[in-house]
């Protein structure tokens, strides 16, 4: 095997194109660092400071605005991420999937509030057919405090029920806020923090179920089975089967079962 | 600063090499290209001597492994899981060889592939390894014993 190994690797090398783009940039870059480097000895120990100051004052307003605080995630099938900073404006836009790819394509949001950022979202969405009356709406909110996240679900929850009404869908909107380990959980796994609850609800009812089985399904798809596992359940109870009979408390986090689900 | 003459004779001798380890984690040109400028950067701007030319070759491979780490940090960039998805830009992989090297990239987590690359390619020993990654020595065999294991799983034996 070792020789196996080595022969492939040995079948990769840098091609002359990547060389000759290193050897370019790196012509360029360190021409640039030499002529900083004697100019700096001109202006002498004050510009030195000065620049040092202006520098670090760059950098820090810089980290304010570039730093981000806060998450919204928004599901409906198209599954996606904005990244907010402190000033409530979008500094970065990533989906979890293919749908979210085509929403975002073409789109800027960078630089715009969250509620615009959302308006312009909702509003692909609709152009492309995902809004439709049965369309479920989850937006997942994380921020640095509790109170800046009920500021957020409130103020998305009141704007996106405009939206929805004003596209004369019937969608149902849930908006909540999940915490940084659910955050941090799903976005190990690559998907929404929603669709990670979602999941995490469906394997209390179904032993078999995995987050890889499911990543890829819509959450009304995965709440559609919570529910089939869950009237499957009541089922064998009302049959009398005690062995099931003991298992029947159930409740986690948000992936309450919805009785009006389609699959979409 | 180091100078250009030594510069272009670090990118002669070990582009190959740098190469080698961005084909096992990166899947865009793009990526391949800031690793290659950065890795190269820091070497030129890396003022102390090394004391041999394995030194140097180690230095190198462990700014490229971390290098490659941190594009790799950013939540968005996709993780390279098999040849389909590498960046083979400019490269032809004999199919001969695709199983095995499919085999390296389907190795999880990512570290594997490292300690498979340098130990059976580089042919470096646990103990070099442990220095290159900053790991326990012992850590390295715990990783190159699973590794080999995920190898055997994926093409079904270990022979030659």
């Amino acid at each position: 095997m070792k020789n196996r190994i080595r022969a492939a690797f040995s079948e990769i090398h840098a091609d002359d194109a990547l060389i000759d783009h290193t050897t370019a940039y790196l012509r360029g870059e360190l021409k640039d660092r030499r002529r900083k480097g004697v100019r700096l000895h001109l202006p002498g120990r004050v510009g030195a400071i000065a620049a040092a100051a202006v520098l670090t004052v760059g950098i820090l307003a810089y980290s304010l605005y570039f730093n981000p605080v806060a998450y919204v995630s928004i599901d409906v099938n198209p599954s996606l991420e904005l990244g907010l900073n402190r000033f409530d404006k979008v500094i970065s836009a990533g989906t979890f999937n293919g749908d979210g790819d085509r929403i975002l394509s073409g789109v800027n949001l960078e630089g715009k509030t969250y509620n615009e950022a959302a308006r312009v979202i909702l509003s692909v969405i609709e152009a492309n057919g995902y809004l439709r009356e049965d369309a479920l709406v989850l937006v997942t909110v994380k921020a640095e405090s509790s109170e800046k996240e009920q500021i957020l679900c409130s103020t998305l929850q009141h704007f996106i029920n405009e939206q929805v009404l004003s596209a004369q869908a019937s969608a149902v909107v849930e908006v909540f806020p999940v915490t940084a380990e659910v955050w941090d959980s799903a976005h190990g796994c690559n998907i929404s923090p929603a669709k990670y609850l979602a999941i995490q609800t469906l394997m209390e009812v179904d032993e078999n179920a995995t987050i890889q089985d499911y990543a890829g399904s819509t959450i009304r798809q995965i709440r559609q089975r919570t529910q089939e596992c869950h009237d499957a359940h009541n089922a064998v109870i009302e049959n009398g089967d005690s062995g099931y009979g003991q298992q029947g408390g159930h409740g986690h986090g948000h992936g309450k079962a919805h009785g009006n689900m389609g699959g979409s | 600063m180091r100078s250009e003459a030594d510069i272009s004779k670090a990118i002669q001798a070990y582009a190959d090499t740098i190469r080698r380890i961005c084909f096992m984690h990166l899947n865009n040109r793009s990526d391949v290209e800031d690793v290659f400028q950065e890795v190269f950067l820091k070497y030129a701007l890396h003022d102390a001597e090394f004391e041999s030319q394995a030194h140097e070759r180690a230095w190198l491979i462990r700014v490229a492994i971390n290098a490659c780490k941190d594009v790799l940090k950013s939540f968005w960039r996709r993780r390279v899981s098999s040849l389909e998805e590498a960046d083979v830009t400019n490269i032809t992989v004999p199919e001969e060889h695709r199983d095995v090297l499919d085999a390296v990239l389907r190795l999880k987590p990512q570290k594997y592939r490292n300690v498979i690359y340098l130990h059976y390619y580089e042919g470096y020993k646990a103990a070099e390894i442990a220095e290159i990654l900053r790991q326990e020595e012992n850590t390295i065999y715990t990783w190159l014993y699973r590794a080999r294991k995920q190898m055997i799983s994926l093409l079904g034996g270990w022979a030659d």
